[in-house]
C-alpha cells in the first residue's frame, strides 16, 4: 500500500457535509469530498463528468482511502454574511430567488468555519500510478487550491516538499502508518507545545463505526454517498516531534 | 499564470465590517484574537470601486441607458432614424429582461469594444421590422392601458422579440464582456443563464497583531427638549478597533481569459483594474462616523506559475509595537522575513516575477531586489508579467 500525504492548514477552513440554505457548517476534520474536490481543482478536472478527458475518475478517486491527523484542532467560529439589499436609492442589488424573482432584502447567512486549525491527510491506494500524478497535479495545480471555500486560502503549501524531514510526499506505507509516523513539527518560537494525543479520524469498513456523507458520487449534480469513519488517539509518546527553527 | 498581490494596511479607528452584533468582525489566530474583515466585504468594495472610479478608458460601465446610446449611434451612422432606433432598441434590450428607465443599469461592469456595439446594432438591423412591430405594439399597450386609467404596466418583452436578437444581446450583456463577473463569478444575477466560476480569490483579511475590544459611548441629545430636563435622549455604545491588516488576493489569468471569452486584451485591462481597486477600495462600513481613509503601506505583486499560499503564517505570533518600530513597520519586517523562511524551505522554482512598493523601504532585506518606486510602476510591471496581449493596432484610424 502506498499513501499520498498532504497538509491542510490556513487561518480559516470549513468543510461542509451537511449544510442546508443559509447556515453553512463545517466538521471538524476535513471531509472526503472536499479533499476530493481539491484534487480535481489541481487536476483541473470539471465537475461534469460527461467529458471523461485525461484525467482519473470520479469513482477512482473516491476509492482512495483517506485518513486525517488533526495536527491543531480548530476552534469552530462563525462568519455573518449578507448578499444583496438596496443601499442606495435606485440601486437594485438583488440575490436571486428560487421562485425566479430578485429578492429585494439582504440575505443573511451563517458560515461556519474552523479557525487556526493544521490537518495531515492521508489518501491511499494499492499502487503509486495514481498517487503520484495526483502529487504532480498538487505542485502545479491547474486552478486556485483552497480550504473548503474559495476564500480560504492556505497559509502552507498543500503539496509537501520533496525531501525529508517534511517530505516525501507519497510513501511507501500503509495509512495508518503514514499518518503515525510523520513528524509533529515544533516551529520554535511558535509558543506551541506538542499536545497530550492527537485524534486521528480514518476510513474503516466496519459497521460499527460513525457515518459520514462525504463520499462525492457526482459533484454536477452534488450526490454523495455513505463511509464509515473510526477516530483513534495517537499520544504524546509515540509522536515523534520535531523541533524546526526556520 | 497566477498574479498574487498581497498588502499591509493600518486603519485608523473604525468598524468597518460587521457583524450581526454590531462589533467588528474578528477570528483567532495563532491562539490571540484578530480584527478581520470578510472576503465577500473586500470583493464587494472593490466592485463599487470599479463603477465608481473610472479605472481605464473606454470602460462602459453599467449604465444601459449609456449602452443603449452606443447602439443607437451606430445604428444612426447606418442610416436609420435617431427616433425609431431608439426605440428599437428599448424593445431589443426589454426583451432581454433589462428595463429601461432614467436610473436603470445593468449590475455589470462592461467594457464593450466596437466589435460588440457592432453586433448588437447589426442585430437590431437584421430584425428591424420585427423590434419596430414590437416597439409599436408596446407603445399603444401602453396608451391603452393609460386611457382606461390603470397603471402603467411592465410589458415582459420576453417574447416580444426574435430569438437571435435576444440571444445576441444575452451574449453580450450575460458575461461575455462583463470584467466584473470575469474576476468574481456570478454571484447576483438578472440574467442568470451560465454559471461562472470565479477567477480570483480574496482571502479574509486579518490583523497582524491581536485586537481587544473597544466601546465608543455615545449619547444623543435633543436640541429642541428645554434646558431644564437633563439627561441624554439616547445612549449606547458603538463598538470598533484599529487594526493593521494582512490582505491576500490573486487572479488566475488562464481562467479570467475563459471566463472572458478569451478576450485577451480585455483580460489585461480586467487585471489592470483588479490591482487598482485592490489598492485604492476601501469598505464603506460606519466610514461615515470615523473615515478610516487609509491606504496599504505595503504593496506586494507576485508573477508565479504555481505554490500560491498566503503569507499569513507572518504573524502566527502577533506583532506589537517596541523599541524597533511601529506596528506598521514591525509587520512589514516580520513578512519580510517569512517570505524568506518560506522560500528557504519551500524554493521558489513557481515565482516569475516579485515586486513590493512600500513606504518603509530601509525596512525591506528578502524583498530588497524586489523593490519599486511606487504603485503604479509596481502595476505595470505585474500586468506586463501577465503576458497578455495588449489590443493590436486597428489598420484604419
Amino acid at each position: 500500500m502506498r499513501t499520498l500525504l498532504i497538509r491542510l492548514a490556513g487561518p480559516m477552513q470549513a468543510w461542509g457535509t451537511q449544510s442546508r440554505f443559509s447556515i453553512r457548517d463545517t466538521g471538524l476534520e476535513p471531509s472526503k469530498s472536499g479533499v476530493i474536490g481539491l484534487l480535481c481543482a489541481a487536476l483541473g478536472k470539471p465537475r461534469d463528468e460527461s467529458d471523461p478527458g485525461p484525467w482519473p475518475s470520479l469513482a477512482q478517486l473516491a476509492s482512495l482511502r483517506m485518513g486525517v491527523r488533526v495536527d491543531r484542532e480548530g476552534s469552530m467560529k462563525a462568519d455573518f454574511h449578507t448578499a444583496g439589499g438596496t443601499h442606495r436609492k435606485g440601486e437594485v442589488y438583488g440575490v436571486y430567488r428560487a421562485s425566479g424573482g430578485i429578492s429585494p432584502d439582504a440575505v443573511p447567512s451563517t458560515r461556519y468555519y474552523l479557525a487556526n486549525a493544521d490537518f495531515l491527510v492521508g489518501l491511499e491506494a494499492g499502487d503509486s500510478g495514481l498517487l503520484v500524478s495526483l502529487d504532480r497535479a498538487l505542485s502545479e495545480p491547474k486552478w486556485q487550491l483552497y480550504l473548503g471555500r474559495k476564500s480560504f486560502v492556505p497559509s502552507v503549501p498543500i503539496r509537501l516538499p520533496d525531501s525529508p524531514p517534511f517530505g516525501p510526499s507519497v510513501r511507501e506505507q500503509a495509512l495508518e502508518e503514514a499518518l503515525r509516523s510523520y513528524p509533529w513539527f515544533l516551529m520554535t518560537g511558535s509558543g506551541d507545545e506538542p499536545p497530550d494525543k492527537l485524534r486521528l479520524v480514518i476510513e474503516t469498513d466496519t459497521q460499527a463505526a460513525e457515518v459520514r456523507r462525504d463520499v462525492p458520487v457526482c459533484f454536477a449534480t452534488r450526490r454523495f454517498a455513505l463511509r464509515m469513519v473510526k477516530t483513534e488517539f495517537i499520544g504524546r509518546n509515540e509522536l515523534l516531534v520535531e523541533d524546526v527553527s526556520l | 499564470m497566477l498574479i498574487e498581490v498581497h498588502i499591509l494596511q493600518n486603519f485608523a479607528p473604525s468598524n468597518l465590517n460587521r457583524d450581526d452584533t454590531g462589533a467588528p468582525k474578528d477570528c483567532e489566530f495563532g491562539g490571540y484574537r484578530r480584527a478581520r474583515i470578510s472576503s465577500q466585504c473586500l470583493k464587494r468594495a472593490m466592485r463599487k470601486h470599479f463603477r465608481e472610479i473610472p479605472l481605464l478608458s473606454d470602460q462602459l460601465g453599467w449604465r444601459t441607458k449609456r449602452l443603449a446610446d452606443e447602439i443607437v449611434q451606430k445604428l444612426e451612422q447606418k442610416g436609420k432614424n435617431p427616433d425609431e432606433s431608439r426605440a428599437v432598441v428599448q424593445t431589443a434590450m426589454k426583451g432581454v429582461g433589462l428595463s429601461f428607465g432614467k436610473e436603470q443599469r445593468t449590475q455589470y461592469l462592461l467594457f464593450l469594444g466596437k466589435t460588440e456595439i457592432e453586433n448588437l446594432a447589426d442585430a437590431c438591423v437584421r430584425y428591424w421590422a420585427e423590434l419596430s412591430a414590437g416597439a409599436v405594439a408596446a407603445q399603444q399597450d401602453q396608451a391603452a392601458k393609460k386611457a382606461k386609467g390603470k397603471k402603467e404596466e411592465k410589458k415582459s418583452g420576453k417574447e416580444a422579440i426574435p430569438a437571435e436578437v435576444r440571444n445576441t444581446f444575452l451574449q453580450v450583456l450575460d458575461g461575455g464582456k462583463a470584467a466584473d463577473i470575469g474576476l468574481f463569478g456570478r454571484m447576483l444575477a438578472d440574467l442568470p443563464d451560465k454559471n461562472v466560476d470565479a477567477a480570483c480569490q480574496v482571502a479574509h483579511a486579518i490583523s497582524t497583531h491581536k485586537v481587544s475590544v473597544e466601546f465608543d459611548y455615545y449619547t444623543a441629545i435633543d436640541d429642541l427638549k428645554p434646558d431644564e430636563t437633563p439627561g441624554a435622549d439616547m445612549i449606547g455604545t458603538v463598538e470598533f478597533n484599529s487594526a493593521c491588516f494582512y490582505r491576500y488576493a490573486n487572479v488566475d489569468l488562464d481562467q479570467l481569459v475563459a471566463n472572458l471569452d478569451d478576450d485577451e486584451e480585455l483580460a489585461r485591462k480586467t487585471l489592470e483594474a483588479f490591482l487598482r481597486a485592490a489598492v485604492e477600495a476601501i469598505p464603506t462600513g460606519k466610514q461615515n462616523s470615523m473615515a478610516a481613509q487609509n491606504l496599504p503601506s505595503l504593496v506586494m505583486a507576485v508573477a508565479r506559475n504555481s505554490g500560491l499560499c498566503s503569507l499569513a503564517n507572518a504573524f502566527v505570533q502577533p506583532v506589537r509595537p517596541d523599541s524597533e518600530g511601529d506596528l506598521v513597520r514591525n509587520s512589514i519586517t516580520a513578512l519580510d522575513a517569512f517570505w524568506g523562511k518560506l522560500a528557504r524551505m519551500y524554493g521558489s522554482a513557481g515565482v516569475a516575477g516579485t515586486w513590493v512598493a512600500t513606504t518603509e523601504n530601509d525596512v525591506l532585506e528578502q524583498f530588497k531586489d524586489a523593490r519599486v518606486d511606487n504603485v503604479e510602476k509596481l502595476i505595470q510591471a505585474a500586468v506586463k508579467a501577465s503576458r497578455l496581449e495588449p489590443a493590436a493596432r486597428e489598420a484604419q484610424a
